[in-house]
Order: C-alpha cells, then structure tokens, then sequence
C-alpha cells in the first residue's frame, strides 16, 4: 500500500467515516479539529512520512487534499 | 573518585481517588469512563485533599524511604525540592521539608522549579553537588499537586493529571563508572505559551483564567520533534545503544504520546516502562514514581541501564543514563 493510501486509510479510521468515505476532494469533518483529532492525525502524519507538520499548518488545512499539500511541503523542507 | 549514585526510592499519593467514572458524572461529560481509559491510559488519579500541598507528599515519600534505613536521616547533608506547587512563593518549600522531616541542621535546602523535566535537573543538581565535594547525600524530592490549577471542567487537564510525590537519595559512592551521566538538557521558550498557568506569579495575563491551560497537540508535536533525537543523543554520548539499555522510563504523560514515541524511537514495548492507569500524569514526579514502581515490582536489577527522558512546561527537556 502507497504511503498516501494508508493516510487516507488512517484518516478515515480517526474520523470514522465509513469504508472508501474519503479521498483527496472531501472536506475534512466540520468538527474535525477537535485537540484529539489533531493529535492522531499528527501521529499518523509521523508514523507515515515521517514528518511533522506544525499545528497552525494542521489547524488551517480544511480538505483531505490540503492536508497532504501540507504534508508534502514538510517533506520539500526537511526532506 | 568521587560519584553519585541513586540509593533508594519511594513514593507517596493522597489518599482521594478520582476515577473515570467519577469525573464523567462530575464533569457532565459525553465521554464514557471507558473512553477517558482509551484516549489517555488513565483509570484515575490520586488527588490532593484542600489541605494537603506538595511539601505533604514529599515528607510521606522520605518518610517511607527512611523506614528502609533509620541511619539516613542523619546522614542527608542536602534536602532538594522539585515542584510547580510549591506550599508557598516563600519561604523555601525544602526548608518546611527539611523541618518537618528533622535534619540536620548541617544541612542545606533549595527549591527547583522545573515541570516534566525536573526530575532530570534534581539528579544533575544532586549529581554536581556530590561530585564537586560540596554534599555527600542529598535527599532529592520532587512532589506535586497540579491538581490545584485546574478547572474542574477542562477535560483535557482533569483526566489527565494527578498528584503524587517522591524521595531520593542521591549518595556519595567510589568506583570508575558513572553511575549517573550522558546528562543533555534542552530549553525553547516560546513553548512556555501552551502550557502554563497565566497570572500566577507577580505579572498580570489580562483577563486570562488563572487555570492550568495545555495546548496538547503543541506540546505533542513538540515532543515528537525533541525526545527521539535527544534519546539518540543520550546515547551517542553514553557509547550504548537501544539494544544495550535494559530501560526506557520516560516522564508519564500520556499513554497516546509515550507509544508513539517509543514506535519512533524503535524502542521494544519489553524494555518501555508505561505505568500511568492508576496515578495519571504526575509532572515532575512522574519518573521517579515509575522508578519506585518497578522497584517494588522487582523489575530494577542491580547493574542495569535505565535512560530517563523528561519533556513538557518551558518547553523543557532533558535526559540522562542511571546505573542501577
């Protein structure tokens, strides 16, 4: 399984939506960034790439998509 | 050659339980008990009565550890205490502790304040102090009641955090190995934000609640970025590596961050001591609670390898290699 694959698989675990429920289009849940959610889903960008997105980038990320341009920002700097 | 060494351990907790399930019915949380248990690790929590400050536990603490030795009262030459809730801005918590328990008068008594980390400075402190010829057994306590700024409706912070104190006697000993080294310490101040009780000293925040605040996801984030390579640090510096430590005890914060850590830091869950269900996060107190437990458990064997690592308030971190 690709790295990206197994983020969505992770995201849709944490926001626990429904099998194949996301993909890089879909808006994060309205409630998405509760202090819980944003841990797990920085622990999940850790365990997966490798990298720590900072919080405010996290905050502001309002899709799926936006969260793995994030992600892939981090990656450019410190990669 | 003169070196220090950990003599002994003990611990302390007040006697007032809050468990999940009390908390979910006096917090009116939508939370199940159960769910506290998932998203913290944490059954409950030992809080402090009204009455009963920091300097309370960590007398109970050194008292218990004196029982296993009548002839170490005397003996302490340097009474250290580490907590954020001290019993007063002054005087100096450790000379209430240093009356309280009776010594001699010999002997000399200084507060740190330091959170998750400050049992990592006390050991430094003791360790300088020893070495240097200045003391020759120093009782280093670390308590405290955190319990006391939080807001009884702040989920994050009440089902979290408990209270708890602990004693240890750092001693003189001879030899050629350090039995304390590979000490690394590290400070970022614009942390100092996201966990921190507002007004509570001299300045003034505003309109601020004077409540405990944690931003948790900082504080993890920041933990990430900091513990792996401080451990890796450590143990460049202490020419072992993870294979060769017998154990990995870092400050008891929250079981999500402390698997994540170890995951990163590809530590086996064999050698990782994670015992936070029954006593919550105690802060500075935290580390040697888990050091007194494994001891009372039998697990700490004499000549084993045990690397601590604290992190959190400042921000701060800090880590070291203990000998047994």
């Amino acid at each position: 399984m690709d790295k990206k694959q197994e983020f969505l698989n992770r995201l849709q675990e944490i926001f626990e939506l429904p099998n194949n429920a996301i993909n890089e289009e879909n808006a994060l849940p309205s409630d998405a960034w509760d202090s819980l959610e944003l841990l797990a889903v920085s622990s999940a960008i850790d365990d997966i790439f490798e990298v720590v997105v900072p919080m405010k980038a996290l905050k502001a990320c309002q899709t799926v998509g936006q969260l793995l341009e994030a992600v892939s920002a981090e990656e450019k700097t410190y990669g | 050659m003169k070196l220090a060494r950990i003599t002994a351990v003990s611990y302390a907790l007040p006697s007032r339980i809050e468990d999940n399930v009390f908390l979910v019915k006096d917090m009116g949380l939508e939370w199940s008990a159960e769910d506290i248990y998932e998203k913290t690790g944490i059954r409950q929590r030992h809080i402090a009565a009204s009455g009963e400050c920091a300097s309370d536990l960590g007398v109970a603490a050194a008292e218990r550890l004196f029982e296993q030795d009548r002839g170490w009262r005397e003996q302490v030459d340097y009474v250290l205490f580490c907590s954020q809730s001290p019993d007063y801005v002054l005087p100096t918590t450790a000379c209430l502790i240093h009356e309280r328990l009776k010594l001699q008068h010999r002997c000399g008594a200084l507060d740190i304040n330091q959170g998750c980390t400050g049992f990592i400075y006390g050991l430094a402190v003791a360790k300088g102090m020893i070495e240097a010829g200045i003391a020759h057994n120093i009782l280093l306590v670390i308590a405290e009641t955190y319990s006391k700024y939080i807001d009884r409706l702040d989920r994050g912070t009440r089902t979290i955090f408990g209270d708890g104190g602990a004693a240890v006697l750092v001693s003189e000993s001879t030899g050629e190995r350090a039995c304390l080294s590979g000490f690394l310490f590290g400070t970022d101040g614009t942390g100092a934000p996201n966990l921190i009780v507002p007004s509570s000293g001299q300045r003034q925040d505003g309109n601020k609640s004077n409540h405990l605040f944690m931003d948790g996801p900082e504080v993890f984030q920041f933990s990430l970025e900091r513990v792996p390579s401080m451990v890796r640090k450590i143990l460049e510096l202490t020419g072992e590596t993870v294979d060769s430590i017998d154990w990995f005890v870092f400050h008891q914060a929250n079981s999500f961050m402390l698997k994540h850590l170890r995951k990163k830091i590809h530590i086996p869950a064999e050698k990782f001591f994670l015992d936070m269900a029954d006593t919550g996060n105690t802060v500075s107190a935290s580390i040697p609670i888990a050091l007194a437990k494994m001891n009372d458990k039998g697990v700490l064997k004499s000549g084993q390898k045990v690397l601590l690592a604290g992190f959190g308030v400042g921000y701060s971190w800090g880590g070291c290699l203990v000998t047994i």
